[in-house]
């Protein structure tokens, strides 16, 4: 348990900040989520609230706690005192227990609950969230809360879908009462899954609020979803998919020239693993990639495949797991879930032994599988020698570059880190980048199999499966995540600050010692909302080359 | 042999990758910022020495200037307190147990306990080494081990590929006591790469330090390694009980404090019956057993026996035949070619 001494301080030189750095409120309100246990999430949340405050005038509404699902499942320390403290000190007028008022009100003993004028411990009309939407949420997150890959009709996964539903109505009558009633400028969620916080943005869309979620990495970046942006009937991130990959045609390939450097740098330091995203190998010798040309490749693999039993003369295809139960259903898949997709793999390998399979686990499956999925699987393989299945972490980032010809996923960050490196990658649906032109991606069980058998018999005649221009567009994606899309804010500070006192002094220092104007943050949203962009950015990407080459300060002549 | 696949839209190179000093023969590589260890995989660059692992298994990649020549490579490993330390929070991550901060933190008794490493190089089995850290060790015990490299096994790349894990088909007697995730912690010191103008002999790993130029095979951890020759030939083994000892001899100490006198200390202690045979066993890293045979002792008081030519490095066991029950004794251990 981490002790903060440094915090109350902290809230009270915020308090004071953000009541001369926002307009003054009026009716209309902004919905935040409060719900993870990490400060630094809320606190990214409730910044970016702040920063549309001075624009829009409004209210901050918080919702947040945590329920026994949760606090069992994912949380070790959520303290629901210090996210209503830090909410207080950021302006909220009130920070409520959702969880709790959602069990009361499961149970038939809420107790009158005003918020934002509205009474949610009173009677609520049902939500009008299209059932299929509903029933998506609810079993996504019930698979979640069970942690496996799909239901069952075992009693244990019925009762525990009966009292997800039960929840997920009050859920969805709450937040359509809130978002219904009420004026609402934005709400700003960390996530979009899962009922918690999945259906305040089914709400929030459905009545044209805008919702921006704040991501739990680097300073401040954050993804937005503009109703008016979004194809209807398409899961939650689909639309988000299209626009990036329009918005990185438009500004980041466009002026690549530009980044030449800026993305080489980059791709070096994505190599030893220097910052992000590198949340599931975090900081670890084994993380980085040392190899540099095929015949120090071709050495690691001769090793590497030895140790594994694998036969370095054939292309291996490594196919990565996902965390089974996360996050099911919010894009396009080309299966019916994540689980099925890997089970099919597996079938498909079976018969094709013209290349090496390696299956690997993902590498914090226990906190999303319950049901040993992954070994299962393995274990009714195990009679086939050219199908491997391994721990990922059991595999140094060298053995898995030296090994792998050919990536396969559904929506992985490993279908942008090895087409980065000349390795070609197919995805099995939609992720943030996958209209970035750098993979190939199907979106129907047929067309992945078609294609998979080509990737195949390409590479078993030595041909080519990505070209240079999809490695440069991999890294200028890499380059974009970590530098681009990413704003750099002392309101924030660094996500490697960690949450501890260190955060919070150093909070206070600049709250205390720097004057905001043109404070990133600040632009990076200003600008986002005026644009209806797709996230924040860094710099203004519609200037001029002159004017991007201005704020991206790049090294070289003028 | 068949080639290794070739992936031909490989782009692992960037810009910003410097360029690599490959190391000029005879060369010495003792830090971890040296240019020529171009791949460390499942290791830590350590700033004084060259190389801490940190993983069950670990590659250190090295370019030479002249693939063209054959090497003689020697390894200086270490097991240190240090070791000590990044093993038990190792130990303790796995366990999912707090790390407790420095002040807090009490190192594990590893006194009784040791670890095994098989090296590899360019994909082969190479020597074996022991590292038994004991409490009057002045917190370091250092092997050595060598073999030969051959041009034909050095491609024009000029990168050798030094593997270090756990051998996977230790004798069971070979693995009692031995820490879990064995590598983990220990210090690659150093390794000299020098031209085959003298071919490497055979050499042995007991885990623990030589007395005057003999290696010293303590009756804990009870068995010792034998590398073969960069020839490949037969192995002579001569083992002969030293007659008294225990810990006392095997330390720095002992090297200030003449063994003989030690010896004469506790002879009257630790008394070896000098005429009875020794059993032993001498394990491959298939495991296979190569010999297993009672070895009579000699009018000198030595108990010879050969490792077969191509056995590649072997787990050796001897124990001294007293009163009709194999003992473990410590031996004095010395190799030399065999005839025939």
């Amino acid at each position: 348990m981490r002790e903060l001494t440094d915090f109350t301080p902290f809230c009270e030189t915020a308090s004071a900040f953000w009541r001369v750095n926002v307009l003054p409120a009026n009716e209309r309100i902004i919905l935040v989520e409060a719900m993870s246990q990490d400060l630094r999430v809320t606190l990214r949340n409730l910044t970016l609230a702040n920063a549309l405050r001075r624009i829009e005038p409004a209210r901050l509404v918080v919702y947040s706690g945590a329920d026994e699902d949760w606090n069992q499942i994912v949380w070790t320390y959520f303290n629901l005192e210090e996210i209503r403290q830090m909410a207080a000190a950021y302006g909220a007028e009130v920070a409520f227990d959702a969880h709790e008022l959602v069990d009361h009100r499961v149970q038939g003993t809420a107790e009158e609950l005003v918020v934002a004028g509205v009474d949610l411990g009173g009677e609520l009309p049902d939500s009008k969230i299209p059932g299929e939407s509903f029933d998506q949420i609810v079993y996504a997150t019930t698979c979640r809360m069970a942690r496996v890959a799909r239901l069952e009709e075992t009693p244990v996964h019925q009762a525990k879908k009966k009292q997800v539903e039960a929840r997920s109505r009050e859920f969805a009558r709450i937040y359509e009462a809130l978002i219904e009633q009420n004026d609402v400028v934005a709400l700003v969620s960390s996530h979009v899954d899962y009922n918690n916080f999945g259906l305040a943005v089914e709400a929030a869309l459905r009545q044209d609020v805008p919702v921006l979620f704040p991501q739990s990495t680097g300073g401040l970046k954050a993804y937005a979803l503009f109703p008016e942006k979004l194809p209807a009937g398409m899961p939650v991130r689909a639309g988000l998919t299209d626009q990036i990959g329009e918005f990185f045609e438009d500004h980041i390939w466009a002026n690549r020239e530009l980044l030449e450097r800026s993305r080489e740098l980059t791709m070096w330091r994505a190599k030893a693993t220097l910052g992000r995203p590198a949340w599931w190998r975090a900081g670890k010798s084994y993380s980085s990639v040392d190899l540099r040309g095929t015949d120090d490749r071709s050495v690691v693999r001769t090793y590497a495949a030895r140790r594994i039993g694998l036969d370095a003369t054939k292309p291996v295809v490594t196919v990565f797991n996902h965390a089974v139960s996360d996050a099911l259903g919010t894009n396009v898949e080309a299966f019916a879930d994540l689980g099925e997709w890997f089970e099919k793999m597996a079938e498909f390998a079976a018969s094709h032994d013209e290349v090496n399979w390696l299956f690997l686990d993902h590498p914090h499956q226990p906190l999303y599988d319950a049901s040993d999925f992954f070994d299962r699987l393995a274990a009714d393989h195990t009679d086939s020698g050219h199908l491997k299945f391994m721990r990922s972490m059991d595999l140094s980032k060298n053995f898995l570059t030296a090994l792998t010809d050919l990536v396969l996923t559904v929506r992985g960050s490993v279908s942008n880190e090895y087409p980065a490196l000349g390795i070609p990658a197919l995805q099995s649906g939609w992720s943030e980048w996958s209209k970035c032109g750098f993979t190939d991606v199907a979106e129907t069980p047929e067309d992945y199999y078609r294609m998979l058998r080509e990737h195949i018999d390409s590479l078993l005649a030595g041909e080519v499966l990505i070209t240079p221009e999809q490695v440069e567009r991999a890294r200028l994606w890499a380059w974009f995540y970590r530098s681009g899309s990413d704003v750099p804010s002392g309101l924030v500070q660094q996500w490697q600050v960690g949450e501890g006192d260190e955060l919070f002094e150093l909070l206070t220092i600049n709250m205390l010692q720097t004057e905001v104007d043109a404070e990133p943050a600040f632009a990076a949203v200003r600008r986002l909302w005026r644009r209806r962009d797709p996230f924040l950015t860094r710099i203004d990407w519609r200037q001029d080359r002159e004017g991007i080459a201005d704020q991206l300060a790049p090294v070289g002549a003028l | 042999m068949t080639a290794n696949f070739r992936l031909p839209s490989l782009q692992l190179g960037t810009s910003f990758d410097g360029p690599i000093l490959p190391l000029e023969v005879p060369g010495i590589l003792g830090k971890g910022s040296a240019s020529a260890l171009c791949i460390l995989d499942g290791a830590n660059r350590a700033p004084h020495r060259l190389s801490r692992l940190v993983r069950a298994v670990a590659l250190l990649g090295i370019k030479l200037a002249d693939p063209s020549a054959g090497v003689r490579i020697t390894m200086r490993l270490l097991a240190d307190d240090l070791a000590t330390s990044m093993w038990d929070r190792h130990m303790l991550r796995l366990r999912g147990e707090p790390i407790p901060e420095d002040e807090e933190y009490v190192p594990s008794d590893v006194s009784t306990r040791h670890r095994m490493v098989e090296v590899t190089a360019q994909g082969r089995s190479r020597a074996l080494a022991v590292l038994a850290l004991r409490n009057n060790d002045d917190g370091t015990v250092r092997q050595h081990v060598s073999f030969e490299l051959g041009a034909d096994e050095i491609d024009e790349s000029g990168l050798v590929m030094i593997g270090l894990e756990s051998p996977a088909k230790a004798p069971g007697w070979a693995r009692a006591n031995e820490l879990e995730d064995p590598l983990v912690g220990i210090c690659v010191a150093r390794i000299m790469i020098d031209p085959i103008d003298e071919r490497v002999p055979a050499g042995v790993s007991t885990g623990r330090p030589g007395v005057e130029q003999t290696p010293i095979a303590a009756a804990n951890p009870g068995f010792f390694v034998v590398n073969p020759s960069g020839e490949g030939g037969p192995t002579s083994v001569r083992i002969a009980a030293r007659g008294a000892g225990g810990e006392r001899l095997l330390g720095r100490r002992a090297k200030v404090k003449h063994p003989v006198r030690a010896t004469r200390d506790f002879y009257q202690d630790r008394r070896v019956e000098t005429s009875a045979p020794a059993v032993v066993e001498v394990v491959d890293l298939e495991g296979n057993t190569l010999l297993e045979r009672e070895v009579p002792e000699d009018e000198n008081g030595r108990h010879v026996f050969a490792v077969p030519g191509g056995a590649g490095p072997v787990f050796v066991r001897a124990r001294k035949l007293l009163g009709g029950q194999p003992r473990h004794v410590n031996w004095g251990v010395k190799t030399r070619p065999a005839s025939g």
